[in-house]
């Protein structure tokens, strides 16, 4: 139990277990599966989103303009798709390239001209922002009924596709953990200082972790597009600083270096859990947004007590 | 057999010259002293062997080659490897991921092998702590343990000449034994070693020659195999002058006056440990010795506010404290050369007017607007007086030496004429020069009436510059010696000595 309390991911699986507490006892039927279905595809874009906001923020930066590459995306797929399946796969591969090319944009600016990334990747997202209007400058665009309807589906009638997407994506970051580039991207984020006195290139690891960081952001735009079957040029932007206080919560240092993927995961499915809370109390519109405010600071403040500690004993 | 000759290296940087003419020969299988004073050239010198900076004239020969390296991992190839001062760790990784760091073995297909990893991690670092785990992350490690780990991966990739930039000044008088151990298993491996560090006795330990710097020259060598270990020799080519101790024996104890500056009582520093209690008169330089880890540094940090005690009492000048913020002690006038400049004495980035005249801002004498002029004044009258080189209050710190950086940290407490001086291991990475100015200005401060409490890992030097020095041994005063009854056997016996034997 000591060394339980000590690990990295303490606090945030404790706040987890509290939000899951309260949700159930607040929204009629948590446990049976047809709930845990519709909650866990409501969840999905932002753990994804989170996952693509984790890689950057573990290598030192901080990606702004990630949910207008989603929002970039998904308007790519609504205007190139049709009822063809020839037309769905040429539309999410030009999202896919897309979605790298913003993310060696990014890569670029930041690692190799050295940019200060919450400017430059804010500078993107205007770009992308510019795009999505000038491909759709209205809603709209076409989804095909197969497509968003496989979002809601389950696989052997026991497995969530959205589940499947998640593990798609836990998978990758494993193969990720294999590789050098996994602990480049811990030990620039750590110290660039000592990960180039190492000799590693660190403007390449920055790069790298950008274009990892876009696999997750296709993910989050295939997602999404199946959620809200149309583009919208409007529709992302909630996802950036979202993505960003799911990392936080999930224990990860805006410093870079520090915290768990995994961390970033129960960060968005809190914040999750925190949408629901508020939505079945039942509370008047006007106080929806005031009482989450609060409710996500509370969680912030819970998730960085074991820093404090620390600190206070140094 | 020769493996590297550095003949008339030069470099300037900006129209200064910071080596002029550096020549050094590696012998095979030999330790190699590289001494000077900070500033004299010897570290832009290895910088240039070991690929950090490029020469700007003359030529390094290696294993009969002609040698061009443009950054440490070409020069890291060849087989050179520096131990850089300031450390190349990620603090958040483990010890096993930072040893293998940029050089993980991988399989074909691309995938790091870890097993392989912690397999040479953990051969390397027995040698120097085999209860150390592997797993232990690089941020919960002590100076001494990092230090460790860092030459552990430099030896695990197997150089033909390394290089460690003082790897002695975090390490106790034991450990230092246990790097030399490990460096005289190099040595009987055909390893070259150049050795920079500024305690002689560690040069006349290990080194087999010394090559001396100074003023950006090499003045001279000294080959102990042949020649003897002459100290005063040693010590007047590095400054060019005579050696001579900072404390006058004679006029020391003059400037103590009867009356009592500061009394502790009953404080207890940590947790379910003993108490100490002492008193201190004005004027006098009372030194904190015995093994490291025994209370010293907490007792600093509890008189100048930065910790709070668990119980007991401090006065200062008959008038009762409470410390509760760092703010409290230096408006009384208590104030603290901390122990890692760097990050806790200077604003690195600043010039070294801020950093004098900053400490004022606490004590709220300044007003609401700033009078630059007469601050200004008092700072140049501060580099006078604890003479900074150059004497100029636009330079920004970092670019100033070790020495003159800890000149600035003692500096701008004078302005405030402080009551009592507490001092961490102010001499830590300052060369002999500079260290000897700083104990100057230090008994000048004691004999215009400040109380000093000084703590220095280096025995010889509390003795050389304190009227009384207490040994401390978990928390507690074990005993008190006067210069007078100085002996290494003495002290060491002293700091050995359980509280419980002492209070019998």
């Amino acid at each position: 139990m000591h060394k339980l309390q000590h690990h990295s991911l303490f606090p945030i699986v404790i706040i987890f277990l509290i939000v899951i507490a309260v949700n159930a006892y607040l929204q009629p039927g948590f446990f049976t599966f047809d709930v845990f279905q519709s909650n866990l595809a409501s969840f999905t874009p932002l753990v994804l989103a989170s996952m693509a906001q984790a890689v950057v923020i573990l290598v030192g930066g901080i990606d702004l303009s990630l949910g207008m590459a989603v929002t970039l995306s998904t308007v790519i797929m609504a205007a190139t798709m049709n009822d063809s399946p020839s037309s769905v796969f040429v539309g999410i591969g030009l999202s896919l390239v897309a979605t790298f090319a913003v993310g060696a944009l990014n890569g670029i600016t930041v690692g190799y001209l050295k940019l200060p990334a919450i400017i430059s990747t804010f500078a993107v997202s205007a770009i992308c922002y510019g795009a999505a209007l000038l491909i759709m400058p209205q809603p709209g665009g076409y989804i095909p009924s197969f497509f968003y309807e496989a979002y809601q589906t389950n696989i052997a009638s026991i497995l969530p596709v959205s589940l499947v997407i998640i593990i798609i994506g836990l998978v990758i970051w494993g193969f990720i953990q294999r590789r050098k580039i996994y602990r480049y991207i811990y030990a620039v984020g750590g110290s660039e200082q000592a990960a180039y006195a190492n000799g590693i290139n660190t403007k390449k690891v920055k790069l790298y972790a950008f274009l990892i960081s876009s696999i997750f952001i296709v993910l989050t735009a295939l997602v999404v597009v199946s959620q809200t079957a149309t583009g919208d040029a409007n529709m992302g932007r909630a996802y950036t600083l979202n993505s960003i206080a799911a990392v936080v919560i999930g224990g990860i240092s805006l410093q870079g270096g520090k915290g768990n993927l995994i961390g970033a995961v129960l960060g968005a499915l809190i914040l999750g859990f925190i949408s629901n809370i508020i939505f079945f109390a039942n509370l008047s519109s006007f106080y929806q947004d005031l009482i989450k405010g609060l409710i996500i600071i509370f969680a912030l403040t819970l998730s960085i007590l074991p820093t404090l500690r620390k600190k206070a004993l140094a | 057999m020769q493996l590297l000759e550095a003949k008339s290296l030069r470099k300037s940087y900006g129209g200064v010259m910071a080596l002029r003419d550096g020549n050094l020969i590696c012998k095979q299988g030999k330790v190699c002293g590289l001494l000077g004073a900070n500033g004299s050239g010897k570290s832009t010198f290895s910088k240039m062997i070991s690929g950090v900076v490029k020469p700007d004239g003359g030529e390094i020969w290696f294993d009969g080659e002609r040698l061009n390296v443009a950054n440490p991992q070409e020069a890291k190839k060849q087989g050179i490897i520096m131990v850089h001062q300031h450390l190349s760790l990620v603090p958040e990784l483990t010890i096993w991921e930072n040893m293998t760091l940029g050089s993980e073995p991988e399989s074909a297909m691309g995938f790091m092998k870890d097993q392989q990893s912690r397999e040479i991690a953990q051969t390397y670092l027995s040698k120097f702590s085999p209860e150390l785990s592997i797993d232990e992350k690089v941020k919960d490690l002590s100076l001494a343990q990092k230090q460790f780990v860092e030459i552990a991966k430099a030896i695990s990739q197997k150089p033909k000449l390394l290089i460690l930039d003082e790897p002695t000044a975090p390490l106790e008088q034991s450990e230092v034994e246990k790097l030399f151990a490990v460096m005289r298993e190099l040595k009987a491996n055909h390893t070259s070693i150049i050795f920079i560090s500024h305690r002689l006795w560690e040069i006349k330990t290990i080194c087999d020659y010394v090559v001396v710097f100074r003023n950006g020259e090499t003045v001279g060598a000294i080959d102990f195999e042949t020649e003897a270990k002459d100290e005063n020799l040693i010590v007047s080519m590095i400054s060019g002058k005579e050696h001579r101790h900072a404390k006058d024996n004679a006029s020391a104890s003059s400037a103590i006056q009867s009356e009592k500056m500061l009394e502790v009582r009953e404080l207890m520093l940590r947790k379910s440990k003993d108490r100490v209690s002492f008193d201190i008169k004005k004027g006098e330089v009372v030194g904190l010795g015995g093994l490291q880890g025994q209370g010293q540094e907490e007792l600093l940090l509890v008189l100048s506010g930065l910790i709070q005690p668990k119980q007991g009492q401090i006065s200062l000048g008959g008038k009762k404290l409470k410390l509760r913020h760092p703010k409290h002690a230096v408006r009384e006038g208590m104030v603290l050369v901390p122990g890692d400049r760097h990050k806790e004495g200077l604003f690195l980035q600043h010039d070294v007017l801020l950093n004098l005249i900053f400490p004022q801002f606490a004590t709220k004498k300044t007003g609401f607007f700033l009078n630059m002029k007469k601050l200004k004044a008092e700072a140049n009258e501060v580099i006078g007086q604890v003479n900074i080189v150059p004497n100029d209050p636009g330079k920004v710190v970092q670019y100033l030496s070790g020495g003159n950086q800890q000149k600035v940290v003692v500096g701008k407490w004078l302005p405030l004429s402080p009551k009592v001086l507490l001092l961490s291991d102010p001499a830590k990475g300052v060369d002999i020069g500079a260290k000897k100015e700083l104990y100057d200005t230090v008994r000048k401060l004691a004999e215009q009436g400040t109380s000093v409490l000084l703590y220095a890992s280096d025995h010889e030097e509390l003795m050389d510059i304190c009227d009384r020095v207490f040994i401390l041994f978990e928390d507690q005063i074990v005993d008190e010696l006067m210069p007078s009854d100085y002996s290494e056997q003495r002290f060491v016996a002293a700091s050995l000595r359980s509280a419980k034997a002492a209070g019998n």
